[in-house]
């Protein structure tokens, strides 16, 4: 028994060994009574030169590699983590997911009393680990993260976790570019289409033109067209930046980063997302794909052929190969640039296998123009009222199409520009929950009376037109194909019951994409003032998103619970990415105290502004008594 | 079982022992000395806190311009820009040189203040400068204040209002606008405009009441990258009304079309 | 206690999947081709299996052919959990079974045989109505005995004795709704 008990703990035993770089003699001089010592870490943050693309470049990293390594933690334990600061500049290590103190956080400015690590100076972290699952950690200090500053972390769970599989693999997705991070938001900056090469042109007009059907068909076109003009939006901008080579663990795509496995294994795959600007849309070719985790916590099983991940997030997947076959792990950027591309196979060094043509690239239609609505009213959270700061918001669309053919308030968009809606409500209740999930004896748990406002918000759209499904990704996948969406995350367990949210606070996502500003509720971060949070309050933060880019909101410290119409099982998640033109309520229990950074995960999104400080206060009262 | 067992160790260390891209250092297990931990430091407030700077240099215009007779004319116009999201200073300049002597025919510098008031618009405030070149030929130096607003018209257009008011007391007002015209994505065609109008006369400066000057262009430009862009195109200029006159009294064509070759650069 | 649960667990364990769906009757005995029950003296080996919610340990086991395997299975989970030697394709058709029992209360999450809905954490819901007990009991009248697979509750043990006559691709697996998917499935890998 102990012999079999071996073959998956030694295994994991191994890697600590091989990753962690645990100080033994340092942890084992101090010995705490009563407690094993905390095990000691060290991660020096350095400048070097990478080679990714054939050039050599200069690029920031931790103990010398692209992706840091991967440290791996065990729920319950302390760890001490040593961060020295080899840079020339000050640098930070942030715990992206994990629940900690504030003051272990890692954001400079906003944890309580981190302000940074200095120049040559060592930082120590210490916290204990409450919690299980894949994480990863990174810089959060100005745009380290994109030259290099990230890495998995790994933390294995005190009671094993409800799946079983024989090896797991870190699948650390990221985006590397040969330009200077600073000089890509300088670029951004003076141009905000800098890297678009796939704008609408006359040649791609007349090719639009020519493979239309009839007349009616090119005059939406040519409508479309003056649509986009009027508003002075760019429907082609899905991603920012481009020029980026995709990473899997470190590795481009030729480089085939290979997971091994043997006929009949269950394989572990620990998706990370931890690029600057990109999602990505993953599937293994041939295999389906069984998501056990989002975002480090257990989910009820769910069996997907294809899913996106948002920028910083988490999913583990099961893949079950039983040939000895090679499979291609494919993780295609949304705006199609590329292909972050690693190997499933039974042996290592094997060459890629071709990359398949790129999936058609997506274009905005007016249903991603949700807004922009405006503030409603609601509750911001902030000290003292606040308003839009001149040119964060863009201007009403309504008089631009109110002169457009077929576009007037009060109906949908004519069929003929593509936005193809199904009426909302009718869509949202057949496509919720019941499909992948096998568990028809398990009961769906009726939401109860808290999920229906989420509901209605997004059904009721705004301005007539309907609202967009915020749920739904679009991956370009043939018919039939099975898509993951928030939907259909249940949480396995949560600490929180399902309850009323004591306050709604309004969190819109705004920006100027004509001058690459971001912001939420029409201030930059520069600009704003926290949210306030009362300790051991619910809140339910209303993200609407009246801007035409995705969004992936992260908050640290805390988890958002999203109302994806799963009642008490709705995911907890760390990262909620909000879709172009779309709202979605996103619960929150105010547990821990202190200061925490609620941003965009998309780098320079939140460089330039999309972030705020939110603050959890204890009442003075209890504040007293404790 | 064993074997099973240490099959999946090595395994798992195939896994988790990412290998670097970084060339050379294997390092992954390079445990850096245990540093004395320092404290949190007084340091700078949190970099994002911060408002960030960025600069921008367009040089629209740096053209070789020939109507097929004499020497060509060099032609430039361009602008520098350096600030925060809200407010910038920003630079104008346009010179044009003079086709017999080789020297400036033509020079205006204008400094602004230039402040984003609406999602597309600037609001600007400076000064302008129209330099005299030769100190008998040419128009003579004038300095005006300038109100503009400088932004994006619905459709693409980009539009520069600016209104002058000179030290000789004549207020003008200049209409800008163009429009870039994608072929594909490198090949643009930029057709531009631009309008002059007075409410005064200033002989010396050439200067009629009414529209007294129009410009306009079509320039094809290959965006090799964002940065440079080569091009060729036609420009035609033409003093129109009493301003004609004046410009027919000093001996000059009121009314001129070249074909232009130059190179946009963007940094 | 004990006794009573055993008692149960053996008419479950009796309980004919195969008239629940037509294509079963070839399931049931679908196992001898890779082998059968085996007899207990001729076991040289015992392999232990712990089931947890919801994985096996091991996740391999390592037989010959020919080979007689007695296997002590225990349910160290807060779920009910099967032990079932056989193909993917048996395990699939023997899934779509389960799936149906539990629709008709035959099982909850917990526990075998008809239990009041308000069972497990995760038994509760509208399917586990008072109706379909009755419906279960008729179907658990139904009998049967599958020498290829144990099926425990929390807390149980239990054991199999299994001969392995012809290596083929096997997988042992918990065919409960939705704990293959979870990975509650391991390798048979035959040596020589």
């Amino acid at each position: 028994m102990s012999k079999v008990r071996l073959s998956r703990r030694a295994a994991l035993g191994a890697s600590l060994a091989a990753v962690a770089l645990p100080h033994a003699p340092g942890a084992l001089a101090q010995p705490r009574i009563g407690r094993a010592a905390p095990r000691e870490f060290h991660l020096v943050l350095e400048h070097a030169t990478m080679n990714v693309t054939g050039r050599p470049r200069p690029a920031m990293t931790v103990n010398r590699q692209i992706p840091a390594p991967v440290l791996r933690f065990r729920e319950g334990e302390e760890v001490i983590i040593n961060v020295t600061n080899r840079l020339r500049e000050e640098a930070s290590i942030h715990w992206h997911g994990l629940i900690l103190p504030s003051g272990q956080d890692g954001v400079p400015g906003i944890s309580d009393g981190f302000q940074g690590i200095a120049p040559g100076t060592t930082h120590q972290y210490r916290f204990p680990l409450i919690q299980s699952g894949t994480y990863w950690y990174h810089s959060h200090s100005g745009l380290q993260e994109q030259a290099g500053i990230y890495g998995p972390l790994v933390i294995d769970p005190v009671r094993p976790d409800p799946f079983g599989y024989d090896r797991d693999y870190v699948i650390m997705l990221s985006d590397w570019t040969d330009e200077d991070p600073r000089r890509v938001l300088a670029n951004l900056k003076r141009d905000p289409g800098y890297y678009n090469y796939n704008k609408r042109t006359l040649a791609s007009l007349l090719g639009e033109l020519a493979a239309a059907p009839d007349g009616a068909a090119r005059a939406a076109i040519i409508a479309d067209r003056l649509m986009w003009g009027a508003m002075r939006m760019d429907p082609t901008d899905i991603e920012d930046v481009s020029g980026y080579t995709y990473l899997v663990n470190g590795r481009p795509p030729q480089a085939n980063f290979t997971a091994l496995y043997r006929p009949g294994e269950t394989v572990r795959l620990r998706f990370i997302n931890a690029s600057a600007m990109s999602h990505f849309d993953v599937r293994i070719p041939g295999l389906e794909m069984t998501v056990v985790q989002a975002h480090g916590n257990n989910v009820r099983p769910v069996t997907v052929d294809e899913f996106r991940i948002a920028t910083a997030e988490t999913y583990d997947v099961l893949v079950r190969p039983r040939d000895g076959r090679q499979y291609a792990i494919l993780a295609e950027s949304m705006g199609r640039q590329g292909f972050a591309s690693a190997s499933l196979a039974t042996q290592e060094g094997l060459p890629m296998l071709p990359l398949p043509p790129h999936r058609p690239r997506p274009v905005l239609t007016m249903a991603d123009m949700g807004g922009p609505y405006g503030p409603t009213g609601l509750d911001r959270g902030t000290p003292l009222p606040e308003t839009d700061r001149p040119g964060q918001v863009a201007p009403p669309m309504g008089m631009d199409h109110a002169g457009m053919p077929g576009m007037s308030h009060g109906a949908a968009p004519p069929a003929a520009l593509g936005t193809g809606h199904a009426p909302v409500a009718a869509m949202d209740h057949s496509a919720m929950g019941h499909a992948a999930m096998g568990h028809a004896a398990m009961g769906h748990g009726t939401p109860p009376a808290p999920d229906r406002a989420a509901m209605d918000h997004f059904a009721m759209g705004h301005g007539g037109m309907a609202a967009r499904d915020p749920f739904t990704n679009d991956t370009g996948a043939p018919p039939g194909t099975r898509v993951l969406s928030y939907r259909d995350l249940r949480a396995l367990s949560s600490p929180y019951p399902a309850r009323a949210p004591d306050r709604v606070i309004e969190v819109r996502l705004t920006g100027n994409m004509e001058r690459y500003i971001w912001s939420i509720n029409g201030n930059r971060f520069s600009e704003a003032q926290p949210i306030v949070l009362r300790y051991g309050e619910r809140v339910r933060l209303r993200l609407i998103n009246e801007t035409m880019m995705n969004h992936p909101m992260h908050l640290h410290g805390m988890w958002m619970i999203p109302q994806v119409g799963n009642g008490a099982e709705n995911p907890l998640l760390h990262v909620v990415n909000i879709k172009p033109g779309t709202t979605l309520d996103v619960d929150v229990e105010a547990d821990a105290e202190g200061g925490w950074a609620f941003h965009c995960h998309l780098l320079y999104h939140m460089e330039t502004g999309m972030m705020r400080k939110v603050e959890v206060r204890r009442p003075a009262r209890t504040a007293s008594a404790r | 079982m064993r074997r099973v067992a240490e099959a999946a160790m090595a395994l798992s260390f195939a896994m988790v022992v990412v290998p670097p891209v970084l060339a050379g250092e294997a390092a992954a297990q390079q445990a850096a000395p245990p540093a004395a931990a320092a404290e949190p430091h007084g340091g700078p407030p949190s970099p994002a806190g911060h408002e960030l700077f960025f600069g921008a240099v367009l040089v629209d215009q740096a053209e070789v311009r020939s109507n097929g007779r004499g020497q060509g004319i060099y032609a430039f116009r361009g602008l520098g820009s350096y600030g925060t999201d809200y407010d910038r200073i920003q630079l104008n300049l346009r010179a044009e040189s003079n086709e017999a002597a080789r020297s400036l025919e033509r020079a205006e510098l204008q400094v602004l203040y230039s402040r984003l008031v609406a999602y597309f618009w600037d609001l600007q405030l400076g000064v302008r400068h129209d330099v005299r070149i030769a100190p008998r030929g040419g128009t003579p130096g004038r300095t005006y204040g300038v109100v503009g607003l400088q932004g994006l018209a619905p459709g693409f257009f980009h539009v520069n209002l600016q209104a002058f008011l000179g030290d000789r007391g004549v207020p003008l007002i200049r209409a800008e606008a163009a429009y870039d015209l994608l072929i594909t994505n490198r090949l643009v065609l930029q057709p531009e405009a631009e309008l002059n109008f007075a409410m005064g006369r200033d002989e010396a400066a050439l200067i009629a009441p009414g529209l007294y000057r129009m410009e306009a262009g079509l320039r094809l430009r290959y965006e090799i990258t964002r940065e440079v862009a080569p091009y060729v195109g036609i420009s035609y200029e033409r003093a129109v009304g009493g301003a004609a006159g004046l410009a027919r009294r000093l001996g000059e064509k009121p009314e001129a079309t070249a074909v232009v070759a130059g190179v946009r650069l963007f940094f | 206690m004990i006794a009573w649960k055993r008692l149960r667990l053996a008419a479950v364990l009796g309980l004919t999947v195969g008239v629940l769906g037509g294509g079963a009757a070839t399931a049931d005995s679908a196992y001898r081709a890779f082998g059968d029950r085996g007899r207990p003296q001729d076991a040289r080996r015992t392999i232990t299996v712990v089931m947890r919610d919801n994985s096996f340990e091991p996740q391999t086991i390592r037989v010959r052919a020919g080979e007689t395997v007695r296997f002590v299975v225990r349910n160290e989970g807060a779920l009910l959990h099967e032990f079932n030697l056989g193909t993917r394709e048996m395990h699939r058709r023997h899934q779509r079974e389960m799936q149906t029992m539990f629709e008709h209360g035959m099982m909850t999450a917990t526990s075998i045989g008809p239990v009041p809905a308000q069972g497990g954490s995760h038994a509760g819901g509208p399917h586990a109505g008072g109706h379909q007990v009755g419906h279960g009991q008729h179907m658990a009248q139904m009998h049967h005995n599958d020498p290829n697979s144990l099926l425990l509750e929390p807390g149980q043990s239990g054991e199999l004795v299994w001969k392995f006559t012809r290596a083929v691709e096997l997988e042992f697996a918990c065919n409960i709704p939705g704990h293959y998917e979870s990975g509650m499935v391991g390798r048979v890998a035959f040596v020589r």
